[in-house]
């Protein structure tokens, strides 16, 4: 009996530290994202200085929400949320970048397409006025 | 007791444990995050523009959708597992935009060199249209050369036909000038011959030009000549060397004393006397024809001494220029 009590009392141990852990795996035990949240910032200045407010104002609204939010809930010391938030934040500025140099790119071929198009009709037909 | 406390504890822990997994890991629905990322992960990865357009963003899809499923299997919280789901989600759509702007920018580089082929081609063609027109140009001047060459041509043959024409008017002027000398000459001839005739006092008669040999060169009966009528052969001796294609027909007359025969006996004579005489002087006999009328064809009265005297009479007939005598008696 005695040697079960010490058995059981191990198992208890056992099982309370199990607990103890999966408490502290749902919980926020992370760190300060502080360096999400730079990372988040420069991505975010990154895509605003480009113009993405103009080509991709989606993502750039949501890239910059998030920060605030990540900001907010950092501030709050809910750091695991914030760190989420701050990776989200600069995923979205980073895809507001990329449409952004995606859109001035294809406006670029547009503009070379028009050229050579009008380029081709001078070739074409060689009596109109001379574009050089 | 303190068994029962420990199985009282037991149990709260193993009630506690139950809860946290229950609330830690739902199973996810059905078109979660997690299945999205998965699948535009796997898009992505098998195309090759944006694997090489983005390598490093599909790494990072990567990761993050490893660790999405990582936690998933891991039964930890759907909010964890979406998050890494949403990174993944995100990362691919980087790499397609960056893929679609490689794309734009391949184009460009692309149509660039379209441009500068269109531009080489341009420029061809605008060189090909001036050497065209250069072309055209050379063809007029040398269809310009052509007409002038022929126009030198014709402007050598109208020479040519100028020259020949000058020469010709030259032979005609020259033919002119000699018909001129030689009309001249025969007018001074025409004229020589009819100042001799006149100085010999020929008469134009129907038999020709007749020259008559008056009584004063023949006496009487005889048939010698007076030195006046010997001048007047002269005059005609002269004449005949002149005009060696003349010949004269030497013709006696007489009065109507004495009788016929005698008369014509001496007719005959008096012409053959002149015959002898122009034979002397260097005449060829063959030029002289003699001939005797008698008393026939007086030219006055034979009742009177001046008429007498002018039938007797040697006329000499001069031929025409062939040497022919158009009428005879």
């Amino acid at each position: 009996m005695k040697i079960k009590s010490v058995l059981s009392g191990t198992s208890v141990a056992v099982v309370m530290l199990l607990t103890g852990i999966a408490i502290n795996g749902c919980t926020s035990a992370a760190p300060r994202p502080d360096d999400a949240l730079v990372r988040a910032k420069t991505a975010v200045d990154q895509a605003t200085t480009a113009g993405s407010g103009q080509y991709a104002p989606v993502d750039l609204n949501s890239a910059g929400s998030k920060l605030q939010s990540a900001n907010e809930e950092e501030a709050k010391g809910n750091y695991k949320q914030a760190k989420y938030l701050a990776e989200e934040s600069q995923v979205d500025a980073e895809l507001a970048l990329a449409k952004t140099q995606d859109a001035k790119a294809q406006e670029a071929a547009d503009q070379v397409r028009k050229g050579n198009q009008a380029l081709q009709d001078q070739v074409d037909q060689p009596n109109n006025p001379p574009l050089m | 007791m303190k068994l029962h406390s420990i199985q009282l504890s037991g149990i709260a822990a193993s009630i506690c444990a139950s809860a946290l997994i229950v609330g830690c890991a739902t199973t996810p629905p059905e078109n979660s995050e997690l299945n999205q990322a998965q699948a535009v992960y796997t898009s992505a990865s098998n195309d090759p523009k944006v694997a090489q357009a983005a390598p490093k963003q599909l790494e990072k899809a990567s990761a993050a959708l490893d660790h999405s499923m990582a936690l998933e299997k891991a039964g930890e919280p759907q909010a964890d597992v979406d998050h890494y789901a949403y990174l993944t989600i995100q990362q691919v759509a980087i790499a397609q935009q960056l893929a679609d702007a490689d794309a734009a920018q391949a184009y460009i580089k692309q149509a660039s060199t379209q441009r500068n082929h269109m531009l080489l081609q341009a420029s061809q063609q605008q060189t090909q249209q001036a050497q065209m027109r250069t072309q055209d140009a050379n063809a007029q001047a040398q269809q310009s050369q052509i007409q002038a060459n022929n126009a030198n041509a014709q402007a050598q043959q109208s020479q040519l036909q100028a020259d020949s024409a000058n020469a010709q008017a030259q032979d005609a002027r020259m033919q002119t000038a000699a018909a001129t000398d030689l009309a001249a000459q025969s007018q001074q001839q025409n004229a020589d011959l009819q100042q001799q005739l006149t100085a010999l006092n020929a008469k134009k008669t129907n038999r020709g030009m007749v020259l008559t040999l008056g009584s004063v060169l023949f006496a009487t009966n005889k048939t010698a000549m007076s030195s006046g009528g010997a001048r007047s052969l002269d005059k005609l001796t002269q004449f005949m060397h002149d005009n060696p294609k003349r010949n004269v027909m030497v013709e006696g007359y007489t009065d109507s004393s004495g009788g016929t025969e005698y008369n014509q006996g001496l007719s005959s004579r008096r012409a053959d006397a002149v015959q002898s005489a122009l034979i002397s002087d260097g005449i060829n006999p063959q030029r002289i024809a003699t001939k005797g009328y008698g008393e026939g064809y007086p030219v006055a009265s034979n009742d009177t001494r001046s008429g007498r005297q002018q039938n007797r009479r040697v006329e000499i007939v001069i031929s025409d220029a062939n040497g022919d005598f158009p009428q005879t008696r």
